[in-house]
């Protein structure tokens, strides 16, 4: 039995010593021709025998089964440091990773998004916010009009104009965030299409203090505790208008070349919404509307560590895997 | 602007040095400072970003007010001696002329030419026209100045007429002036654009000897509408279609006089006419609907206050007269806007309004999101990509000449000529990314986009749609150290389309495109199905025309396939009772022999109509070619599972498959499948 290395030596003395023609099992039918004394006293020791060499081949297999398992094991080792083999997973843009921040932010608020058309007329984008033909503010923004008249939106804010034109319910909560489109030539710094958000609510008794509430909250949301000011800026659209700065984020309000030695960063549009705008929709007496936007486009890029917004709308896997945090 | 603190200084004595606290002091005051530059002697120069409805602030003067202000001071002008004297109406009938002053001036001896400054930096050398720009500056209002020689008769101000001309650059050929425009005539011809430009040949020149300096304002309409037909702008369009100063034309016009009282002198006393008053503007504004607005306590005495070092005094209770040159001030909310400035921003309070419960998102929000997901776990990454594209981008697809894709929404005069045409369809945008990224040697991609398309929809309408479109190629799972690559193929885009589907509880069903659709001329036709939901076509699927694939120069044995879905089929479907089956089916199987071209969803169309309630899924287990049967024929094997049950015999399952079996053979025909 010690010389036995493998399950067929077992297998063999198996034969040998149990199986049918075995020797004892031979002599275990000769007992049939002796007295019952004789069984009993010469018997007892074959059984006994049988037995134990049946134990013995039981001990010594698992001995080889557990040989041969550890044997297996170490045959069967693998590199688990190796790269993976399962598929990889794509991901969101960044400026999409930014607008959801954004909305879900504001949805505590009970803001829910609304969609607008990119293509939109001259009234939904200028006149019905206030700014008309031959408006100063029309110079600002470099157009992209279209052969039949139309035009390609130049802010989300004619969002704001179909909501109120269709007549809601009040108070109304909305955030829309999409494209938005300048007549521009192209460069590193500039792009003819980038993207904004937008949001307004309006209430009775909404006021100047609430958009302030609301916007320190949301900039919290986006940017952690950074320190935040407000200051005078002019839109056609609100009234009073405000901007609200950050301080810079690479050298927290001291100066520095990234803010041009201001140490703060204008990144969000606000205000009441306009007079003119309440009164020309027929909203009713004592509804007042608060309204913010800004531009995602910067936002995204510095999220995604992007020096250049231009790169946010370059397809390259590549770029859009580095952007991901992905290799 | 440039302006430098020098300057700004001579109007408000009591301004700082510190370039910091300047910064901030612009700022409270609603100037941007865009930066500041360190001068000789403790001077600046500060670039500010003016704001596009204050015209006011085009010059020292109303800049000075501003910040005056935000210093706690209010700023008076200074007094200018001498007076114009009042003019006849007459030649000044139009009501879009407001005021019109003019004097003559006479070199008495060698003008002094003026020495360029940070804050105006290129002069004409022209010491008449320079010394005009420079008050114009400096007291915010344009100055016209004309070489009195070629002046006949007096000025007088008209609408322009077919066939009018003026000569905008010296020696250059005259343009047509369209009607309409406000003009400033002699008795023979057109010398400006009123407010905006000098004819060339009128504008006082280095051998003039005798100057009119005309100082106007016009209706700040009719000099927008007259800049923007020329396409002009001009520092004096700028200033006056913002709405310029009435009581700054007369004071102006006298500064320069004095200014440049030793080479030139005044010959005879000028003329100052004022034919159309602006109606003056009385606003009613109250303390306690500013503080409505703000939502602060507004006192109403500290109202007051703090609007009168703005310059709006109250006339009567709550009336306020706005002065002048404050074409902005129109209402109560314009009063309040400023009494909030003048307080500061910052100092305003905040408070978070009851917002009652939060929001959920929307339905397609909800649909854009699962579908997203299913994307990335397939590897799909979303790219942001222009919503134009040119001509010669679509002219790569190869499409007929009548083709509906080739009608584009055009756009007129764009700066790049990529942004010609807006995307009518996803294959240009698709193809051009990847392109992109072959060029920089990324030969597998995988990317999706939810994008606007726009379709003519009329002579002045457009069809604006939301699609979802995806584009596959090379590796779909790309090579690693233990296996080999699998590539991207129909099947596997099919797969993308089903998941999609699943994620958003809806059945999208996928046919093949009749080889002879020219719907979709840049797919393959024999590679491509579309794709529908509750019998609406709601995309396709397939792989790109090897031609389109040449045409867009992408690498040889590309082989791209594309999805694109209407966004709208994203929206979740309602989530159905779905049975649960947790004892274990009876399954049986059926090979059918049918030739190669036969779509599996038609047999399996076919198969279904004879099916049970009972039966719980079928589906396609192989599909294969063995030996026995044409060369021009396939096997497809079909799996179906049933609910077992109690009673229900063997046999009986046996029974509903023959009887599928016999259904698809009575509805597509002998001659096209059979049982293998």
């Amino acid at each position: 039995m010690d010389r036995a290395v493998s399950r067929a030596d077992l297998d063999e003395i198996a034969g040998r010593f149990l199986s049918k023609n075995s020797v004892i099992r031979a002599a275990t039918r000769e007992l049939k021709s002796l007295s019952a004394e004789e069984r009993s006293s010469l018997g007892r020791p074959l059984m006994e025998a049988e037995k134990r060499i049946s134990t013995e081949i039981a001990a010594r297999r698992a001995e080889i089964d557990d040989q041969e398992l550890r044997e297996r094991l170490v045959q069967e080792r693998v590199d688990v440091t190796l790269p993976g083999a399962g598929p990889t997973l794509g991901g969101r843009h960044p400026l999409t990773v930014v607008e959801e921040l954004a909305v879900e932010a504001l949805r505590c608020f009970g803001f829910t998004r609304v969609e607008g058309p990119e293509v939109e007329t001259a009234f939904h984008n200028f006149d019905a916010l206030n700014i008309p033909e031959h408006h100063p503010a029309r110079a600002l923004q470099d157009t992209f009009w279209l052969t039949n008249g139309l035009l390609l939106r130049s802010h989300t804010t004619t969002v704001q104009a179909r909501i109120l034109e269709a007549g809601p319910q009040y108070p109304v909560k909305v955030v829309s965030a999409g494209r938005v489109y300048r007549n521009e030539a192209v460069d590193s710094t500039h792009t003819a299409m980038f993207n904004q958000l937008e949001g307004f609510w309006l209430e009775e008794g909404i006021t100047l203090a609430n958009l302030k509430g609301i916007l320190s909250h949301l900039t919290a949301e986006l940017f952690g505790d950074r320190r935040i000011r407000f200051k005078p800026k002019y839109y056609p659209y609100t009234e009073p208008s405000i901007g609200l700065d950050l301080a810079c984020t690479n050298c927290d309000g001291a100066g520095c070349a990234a803010c041009r030695g201001v140490g703060w960063v204008t990144i969000i549009g606000a205000g009441m919404i306009h007079p003119q705008i309440l009164k020309r929709f027929g909203v009713p007496d004592g509804v007042t509307g608060l309204a913010f936007g800004w531009g995602t486009t910067r936002m995204a890029a510095q999220w995604a560590g992007l020096d250049r917004v231009k790169d946010l709308y370059d397809p390259s896997q590549r770029l859009l895997r580095q952007m991901r945090g992905l290799s | 602007m440039k302006i430098t603190t020098s300057r700004l200084r001579s109007f408000v004595p009591e301004l700082g040095y510190d370039a910091r606290e300047l910064r901030v002091l612009f700022d409270e005051a609603g100037i941007e400072v865009e930066s500041i530059e360190p001068l000789e002697s403790d001077d600046l120069l500060i670039d500010v970003e003016l704001l596009a409805n204050r015209g006011d602030h085009r010059g020292y003067a109303g800049i000075a007010a501003e910040v005056s202000a935000a210093m706690g001071r209010r700023f008076v002008l200074p007094p200018v001696n001498g007076t114009l004297v009042p003019g006849p109406r007459s030649g000044f009938e139009d009501e879009a002329v407001l005021v019109f002053a003019e004097a003559r001036l006479d070199l008495i001896g060698e003008a002094l030419p003026l020495t360029p400054e940070p804050d105006m930096p290129t002069l004409t050398g022209i010491p008449i026209l320079d010394s005009a720009a420079e008050i114009g500056v400096l007291w915010g209002h344009p100055l016209q100045v004309y070489d009195a020689d070629v002046i006949q008769g007096a000025l007088s101000v008209r609408r322009s007429r077919d066939g009018d001309t003026i000569t905008l650059v010296a020696g250059e050929p005259e343009v047509d002036l369209p009607a309409g425009l406000l003009v400033v005539v002699d008795s023979n011809k057109i010398v400006s654009v009123a407010g905006v430009v000098v004819d060339a040949c009128a504008l006082a020149g280095e051998h003039s000897r005798s100057f009119i300096v005309e100082s106007a304002l016009f209706d700040p309409v009719e000099v927008r509408r007259a800049a923007s037909a020329l396409g002009l702008s001009t520092p004096s369009s700028q200033r006056l279609e913002r709405g310029g100063d009435a009581d700054a034309v007369e004071p102006t016009l006298l500064r320069l006089i004095e200014r440049v009282q030793p080479w030139a002198a005044l010959s005879g006393s000028g003329r100052l006419v004022v034919p159309h008053s602006r109606p003056p503007v009385t606003v009613y504004a109250e303390a306690d609907g500013c503080g409505r607005l703000l939502g602060a306590d507004v006192l109403d005495s500290d109202f007051a206050a703090r609007l009168s070092l703005l310059g709006f005094n109250r006339v009567s209770d709550g009336w306020v007269v706005p002065e002048a040159r404050r074409w902005d001030v129109v209402e109560a909310e314009d009063l309040y806007e400023e009494y909030a400035r003048i307080v500061g921003y910052d100092v305003l309070p905040a408070s978070l309004p009851d917002a009652g419960v939060g929001s959920e998102p929307t339905l397609i929000e909800r649909g854009r999101r699962a579908a997203s997901e299913v994307l990335h776990a397939f590897g799909f990454f979303e790219v942001v990509m222009p919503g134009f594209y040119s001509r010669t981008s679509v002219d790569r697809l190869g499409l007929p000449s009548k083709h509906p894709l080739q009608s584009h929404v055009e756009t007129i005069g764009s700066h790049d000529k990529t942004h010609g045409l807006l995307k009518n369809n996803s294959v240009v945008t698709a193809l051009d990314a990847l392109q992109h990224n072959q060029k920089f040697g990324s030969a597998s991609v995988a990317l999706y986009e939810t994008a606007s398309m726009f379709r003519v929809a009329g002579p002045d309408a457009v069809d604006e749609s939301r699609v979802l479109w995806a584009i596959g190629a090379g590796d779909f799972q790309p090579r690693t150290w233990s296996r080999s690559a699998i590539e991207f193929d129909v099947h596997t885009m099919v797969g993308l389309v089903r998941e999609i589907g699943r994620s958003v509880e809806r059945s999208f069903k996928i046919e093949t495109i009749d080889p002879e659709d020219t719907r979709h001329p840049y797919l393959h036709p024999y590679r491509a199905g579309s794709v529908s939901l509750d019998g609406r076509t709601i995309g396709f699927v397939g792989e790109i025309h090897p031609a389109v694939v040449r045409s867009f120069g992408l690498h040889e044995g590309t082989r791209p396939i594309m999805l694109e879905l209407d966004e709208t089929a994203l929206i979740p479907g309602i989530r159905g009772e779905h049975a649960l089956f947790p004892s274990e089916p009876v399954r049986r199987m059926l090979d059918l022999v049918v030739r190669d071209e036969e779509p599996a969803q038609a047999l399996l169309d076919s198969l279904l109509t004879a099916a049970p309630s009972w039966m719980r899924f079928a589906r396609v287990v192989d599909v294969f070619k063995p030996r026995g049967i044409g060369n021009s024929e396939k096997s497809v094997t079909f799996e179906f599972e049933f609910e077992p049950k109690a009673g229900r015999r063997v046999q009986e399952f046996n029974d509903v498959v023959e009887r599928m079996l016999d259904a698809a053979v009575q509805i597509l025909g002998r001659d096209r499948v059979r049982r293998r």
